[in-house]
């Protein structure tokens, strides 16, 4: 029928013109939401945690808000009679409404798939960092939200045409969105399925709990049907029974206030209370009972044998409780608070300041019960059960600051937003992401605690501000201009400090930057560093770890026969093969400890020549590794170079090994150690070329510099106990400027040295980088005390302290020692001459 | 002939009060049927019935020989109904409220309500919320006239609207009376109602006290002004095919507000001693109005004058009429 | 043609606009073959039931004032002046008579008023100004 299509098409366009703002809204807000959202997580490696769940607050907050919106604002509009008074059967309204917000569900749906595929565009497999936080939510998680999102839907439907006010049927959906997944867990322990937050995969439950959701779709629909049928159909009359029943009663029923007979309030603030409370008594009864739940659910939730007896019921109390807070917010400007009611006051010249406080009033001291109770249970009431470990006890600030935070940032959301379907939904969504965003600050990027709470307060200014425009309805520019400040100030306050510090931090001019680049740019290079490994044969790892008598370690070393460049070889074959090698300290510090086993071997034998022979390849040996490792780029290769020529120069300086001296290949090695021109050269072109590396992000896996863990600086080894300088948002800005820093100062050190300038206050400022300046410089790795006995060769340089300091050994009095041993040789061979 | 609106008996109790006991109504087709009542009398509950969206508790209805209870989207479909503030969407434009009514209806809304919005000359692109509220109540009219209704109902249509939309209001209804069309009107503004009624009726605490074309009405009611020497003199007692409505004494003056009297019954205030003069006057619609709901003068009601004689047997005639 | 309506000041309306047609035609505003405005343009221009202009049209109809012409409307009848002048001078007399026994009731005596009279007449008569004053009721 002509008249029939044409009322679809009519109906149709109307629902779908008042869902559009409401899609448009919340599309904008998650979308603002996912872009604040990673432009907080650059400064953090947990972006994929929360982050993956963020977009689904859009289908959340549509299911829950659609129906107050389509039917809850028309009521209250009136609208919906007039509707009704047009000839349109009812079901058809009914029906046409709950298609339009299923379509605009599933569009919800649409738009959260695309926010998702969005934010994990940039991911490569979930990690940043190495901190592995990423999480996938699976295909099973989508489909079943989905369902789940369809039921609340209808449930709000539900309410909505049940109730009277929206507000109310807000609340009313909780308690309903929750008896499904009672009914499932009812079957569920029934059958003895091991409740828990998790499900088994058992096919009998995922079909159990999609049959219960889709059941309770179905009977929802029927129920929302039937009420909606009753609200649009003719108002039955009372029967007479009811009404002639109800006459006897009326003597015992408490007589109405009869306020004309008391006298009028004296503070115009006691009036404004009264009316706080009493417009909608019912309402604010229902959410202070949820806060005073969540509040002792809070308290029981310190005590960990609760915990572990309940948790997850807690854990839900306690988020009811500040959804609660959150609605209480909402409260103080809906209702009589609308400002379409507070006319009547403007009218009469009441003060906006009393206004306000009297809106106030009721909510905050209902929070500040809330926190009393929670003080008197948590401090006093449960008793106290420390067992092992410590209890986490949120202090009584710390509750506060949360609580008020949430009142704070939702009573504004609620001026702002003129519909009270709205607000409801995002207050408490904007409460969670402010106390979260403001917590991070505090601990995360050094915002003061006094910051902290005059940025919580901020919101409740902003409202202060806006009242009178707000009571007469003015929204001009103004309020935009203040709610933008506001939360302009609060989205970058906190950024201050943290900028602050970066900014403090020492960095290169551009043009030194630009002229190292280039350099580095030209700088030749070798082949690519081929790692020197150990290989192990039979027995080695028990040579000299373990512990057995003296007489078994001999017997098993003399059983060996370990040839140096057996032992050490690069993957290419043998070393000679191989232009330059790079080597860590699992490999170098065997090769220290066999040399020295060897070098014991020949001073306890020196006429030895097997002996000696041995000495000779280790030395020649290591001499080759040492050339290789200078050929290097790696600016590690350098130091670990310098640990194995300090160790030739200890044997070459020793007495014992005189008799080496002569030989070819002891001039040999001399003339390499006492020759700091190439060893300056090569130290160089190590730290420009790992620099440059870092640089381009070419080693970026483990944001190393010329392989060391430059994430680590400031060294954690040294010193694990010390205040965190760079707390993690900011290590990631740092870095490259910290590596810029000590590259620099490396490359600096070699001038100086070359310039003959004094080098410990280079020393001093790598200290104060990688060390820090509140550690004394004297007992530090770069200070005096260490640099004068910069020539022993300790296991421990290579296994803990010091591994990962760069440039420890350069320049120290080891490489004089190294000089003067050429030049004895000079000497002794011009002695020779002149003999 | 077929009435256009029969109700029957319709009773309708709420839990504070009895809005409706017992009325017995018949509107004719093609006349303008004016309902009268003080705040609150139970008028718009009757129309709330008439229009299905109220069940009653007990009697029945029939508006264009369709009964509301069972199919009210046929009384609607061809009932025009227009109430006080209607609740109309504000976001939707003066267009777009047209547009979307049509589709309820069919036919020849659109162009008609394209027409009457162009006579009345609001803009079809504003928004609902940004018209005055003269504009609006004109928007709810078109809206109910543009599909040619065979029943009018208007439910104090103009209350707080300036002369000119008044105006306009009256301009429709004669409209659709010339057109041979039925109104069913609601209103305070018995001025108005005095121009363009044919027939009144008079709802006073839930009873029909009235119902009687208003020709009829204004020729039968007079006020009678007696002048006395001696303000306690009591009256003679009028023949019982006069009803007396109030009764009123300032000073030496009693003024009695009587219907169905006729010039001769003079003779009987003049020949009684201490009275000097009588004066009679045609009063206008409103003042008769006010005479019937002032109270009604049944039994055992407080007299302002204790007479012996004036037992006025308030018949208290409810919707006898043509 | 302009008529006014009063809807509270006593007479009935139908009266009052069969009055106001039978004034304007004795004054020859409205002369004989005129079309008078159909009942709905009247009852437009009035705000009146045009039930009302009907039962004015059907009254005027039977005084032989008026008549209907197919097709055409309703028109002034040819003889419709003198009986329109005639009972123009009955209403006139009417209200001489009521102000007649208005003053006798007040006390003046049959010779006061004539001299009254005369007086009053003799001052407006040739003095009348042609504005017309509204039709009496």
């Amino acid at each position: 029928m002509n008249e029939g299509h044409g009322t679809t098409r009519g109906l149709v366009w109307k629902e779908s013109r008042q869902l559009m703002p409401v899609l448009l809204i919340l599309s904008g807000v998650g979308l603002l939401l996912v872009v604040l959202w990673q432009w907080i997580a650059t400064f953090s490696y947990q972006r994929d945690y929360i982050g993956n769940y963020l977009p689904f607050v859009l289908p959340a907050l549509f299911s829950v808000g659609a129906a107050a919106v389509l039917v809850g604002q028309e009521k209250e509009q009136k609208t919906l009679w007039w509707l009704g008074s047009l000839p349109t059967p009812p079901a058809r309204v009914f029906w046409i409404k709950l298609a339009a917000s299923m379509v605009g569900l599933v569009i919800m749906w649409g738009v959260c798939a695309v926010l998702v595929a969005l934010t994990h565009a940039g991911h490569t497999g979930g990690y940043a960092g190495g901190m592995g936080f990423g999480r996938w939510l699976g295909a099973s998680t989508y489909v079943f939200l989905a369902v789940h999102s369809f039921y609340i839907l209808v449930c709000g439907f539900y309410t909505t045409w049940r109730f009277k006010g929206t507000f109310a049927s807000l609340l009313g959906i909780l308690p309903l969105s929750i008896v499904p997944f009672v009914v499932i867990e009812a079957i569920g322990s029934l059958r003895n399925w091991g409740l828990g937050p998790s499900w088994g995969a058992s096919v009998e439950s995922v079909l159990v709990t999609y049959s219960v959701l889709v059941a309770s779709i179905v009977l929802m629909t029927w129920l929302a049907n039937r009420a909606a049928m009753k609200a649009l159909g003719p108002t039955e009359p009372e029967s007479p029974r009811k009404i002639d029943a109800l006459s006897w009663a009326e003597p015992w029923r408490p007589s109405e206030l009869d306020s004309s007979s008391r006298d009028p309030y004296r503070l115009s603030i006691a009036s404004l209370l009264w009316q706080s409370i009493h417009h909608s008594r019912y309402t604010l009864l229902a959410i202070t009972a949820m806060i005073m739940l969540g509040t002792v659910a809070g308290s029981f939730f310190t005590r960990s044998q609760w915990v572990s007896f309940a948790g997850g019921q807690l854990g839900a109390l306690m988020l009811a409780g500040l959804v609660g807070v959150a609605w209480l917010g909402v409260f103080a400007f809906t209702g009589d608070g609308s400002a379409s009611r507070l006319r009547f006051l403007a009218d009469r010249g009441a003060s906006p300041t009393i206004v306000w406080a009297g809106r106030h009033l009721v909510g905050l001291s209902i929070v500040a019960t809330a926190i009393l109770l929670y003080w008197l249970l948590t401090y006093q009431v449960l008793p106290n059960l420390y067992r092992e470990g410590l209890e986490f006890i949120p202090s009584v600030a710390f509750v506060t600051l949360v609580l008020w935070v949430f009142y704070s940032v939702s009573q504004w959301t609620s001026q702002l937003t003129r519909l009270l379907a709205l607000s409801t939904v995002l207050a408490p969504v904007l409460s969670i992401f402010t106390a979260y965003w403001l917590g991070y600050a505090a601990m995360m990027l050094y915002m003061p605690l006094w910051l902290l709470v005059l940025l919580s307060m901020l919101p409740m200014l902003a409202t202060w501000l806006m009242m009178r425009r707000y009571m007469d309805e003015n929204r001009g520019w103004q309020s935009w201009v203040i709610s933008i400040g506001a939360i302009g100030l609060i989205m970058c306050v906190p950024l201050i400090s943290p900028a602050l510090k970066v900014a403090q931090f020492p960095t290169i001019s551009d043009a030194i930057r630009s002229q190292r680049l280039a350099q580095a740019k030209a700088t030749k290079r070798f082949a690519y560093p081929q790692p020197l490994t150990i290989h192990q044969t039979l027995g080695y790892e028990n040579l000299i770890d373990e512990k057995p008598s003296a007489e078994k370690r001999l017997a098993q070393l003399e059983k060996r026969n370990f040839e140096p460049r057996v032992l050490f070889q690069p993957p290419g074959g043998s070393i000679e093969n191989v232009p330059a090698l790079s080597i860590d300290s699992q490999t170098l510090f065997p090769m220290i400890k066999y040399a020295n086993y060897q070098k014991v071997r020949v001073q306890s034998a020196p006429d030895n020549e097997v002996e000696a022979a041995a000495m000779t390849d280790w030395i020649e040996m290591m001499v080759d590794v040492v050339k290789r490792l200078r050929k290097s780029s790696r600016w590690l290769d350098q130091d670990r170079a310098d640990v194995i020529e300090i160790w030739l120069t200890n044997l070459m300086s020793d007495e014992s090994f005189d008799a080496f001296r002569e030989r070819d290949f002891a001039k040999e090695t001399i003339a390499m150690l006492a020759n700091q021109e190439a060893r300056s050269e090569a130290r160089r072109r190590a730290v420009l070329i790992s620099w440059y590396d870092e640089v381009t992000k070419r080693e970026s896996r483990f944001d190393s510099l010329g392989g060391y863990e430059s994430n680590s600086w400031p060294d954690e080894y040294t010193m694990p106990l010390r205040p965190d300088e760079y707390t993690m948002p900011l290590r990631p800005i740092i870095q490259p400027r910290l590596a810029e820093a000590v590259a620099d100062a490396g490359l600096r050190m070699i001038e100086a040295s070359e310039q003959g300038k004094p080098i410990e206050p280079i020393r001093r400022e790598l200290h104060n980088l990688l060390i820090g300046p509140e550690q004394s410089f004297d007992v530090s790795p770069y200070g005096p005390l260490v640099q004068a006995s910069s020539d022993r060769v300790h296991p421990s340089d290579l296994l803990w302290a010091y591994r990962n300091l760069p440039s420890i050994k350069w320049y120290s009095p080891w490489e004089q020692k190294a000089k003067a041993l050429a030049n004895q040789d000079v000497d002794s061979a011009e002695t020779k001459e002149m003999e | 002939m077929n009435h256009v609106i029969t109700t029957t008996d319709l009773t309708m109790r709420f839990r504070g009060c009895d809005a409706l006991l017992g009325v017995d109504l018949n509107v004719e087709p093609g006349t303008v049927f004016a309902l009268l009542g003080e705040n609150g009398a139970g008028k718009t509950t009757m129309i709330r019935i008439l229009t299905g969206f109220q069940k009653p508790t007990s009697g029945s209805a029939s508006v264009c020989d369709i009964d509301p209870m069972r199919d009210p989207l046929g009384v609607r479909r061809r009932v025009g109904y227009v109430s006080d503030a209607p609740a109309l969407y504000d976001w939707m434009t003066v267009g777009e409220i047209g547009w979307f009514a049509a589709s309820f209806y069919g036919g020849n809304f659109h162009p008609a309500y394209g027409e009457a919005i162009r006579r009345y000359e609001i803009p079809e692109d504003r928004k609902i919320r940004n018209l005055s509220k003269g504009q609006r109540a004109k928007v709810a009219l078109s809206l109910s006239l543009a599909h040619d209704p065979e029943l009018l109902i208007l439910d104090e249509p103009t209350s707080g609207l300036d002369p000119m939309v008044r105006r306009d209001f009256l301009e429709s209804m004669i409209d659709r009376a010339a057109a041979g069309r039925t109104v069913f009107l609601s209103s305070h503004q018995i001025s108005e109602v005095e121009r363009v009624a044919d027939t009144i009726a008079i709802l006073h605490q839930g009873k029909l006290r009235l119902c009687c074309p208003l020709v009829e009405l204004k020729d039968s009611i007079i006020e009678l002004t007696v002048n006395l020497d001696d303000p306690l003199i009591a009256l003679p007692k009028l023949p019982d095919s006069t009803e007396t409505l109030c009764e009123e004494t300032y000073g030496r003056q009693r003024r009695l507000v009587i219907r169905d009297f006729s010039s001769d019954m003079h003779s009987l205030f003049t020949s009684r001693e201490g009275v000097v003069g009588t004066s009679e006057r045609a009063l206008p619609l409103e003042e008769i109005f006010i005479a019937y709901t002032k109270g009604s003068l049944g039994p055992g009601r407080p007299r302002e004058n204790p007479s012996e004689i004036v037992e006025e047997d308030a018949k208290v005639t409810s919707g006898s009429q043509a | 043609m302009f008529f006014t309506v009063d809807p509270s000041n006593g007479v009935a309306i139908y009266l009052q606009i069969v009055r106001q047609i039978k004034y304007a035609i004795a004054e020859q505003t409205l002369r004989s073959g005129q079309l008078l405005p159909s009942v709905r343009q009247l009852s437009q221009q009035l705000t009146v039931n045009p039930n009302t202009v009907a039962r004015a049209f059907q009254e005027l109809q039977s005084d032989g004032v008026i008549e209907t012409l197919r097709g055409r409307g309703v028109v002034v009848c040819k003889g419709a002046v003198e009986r329109c002048r005639k009972e123009r001078k009955t209403v006139i007399a009417d209200r001489i008579s009521s102000v007649l026994s208005e003053a006798l009731h007040g006390g003046l005596s049959a010779d006061e008023i004539r001299k009254i009279v005369d007086v009053k007449l003799n001052k407006l008569d040739g003095n009348v100004a042609t504005i017309n004053t509204p039709v009496p009721e």
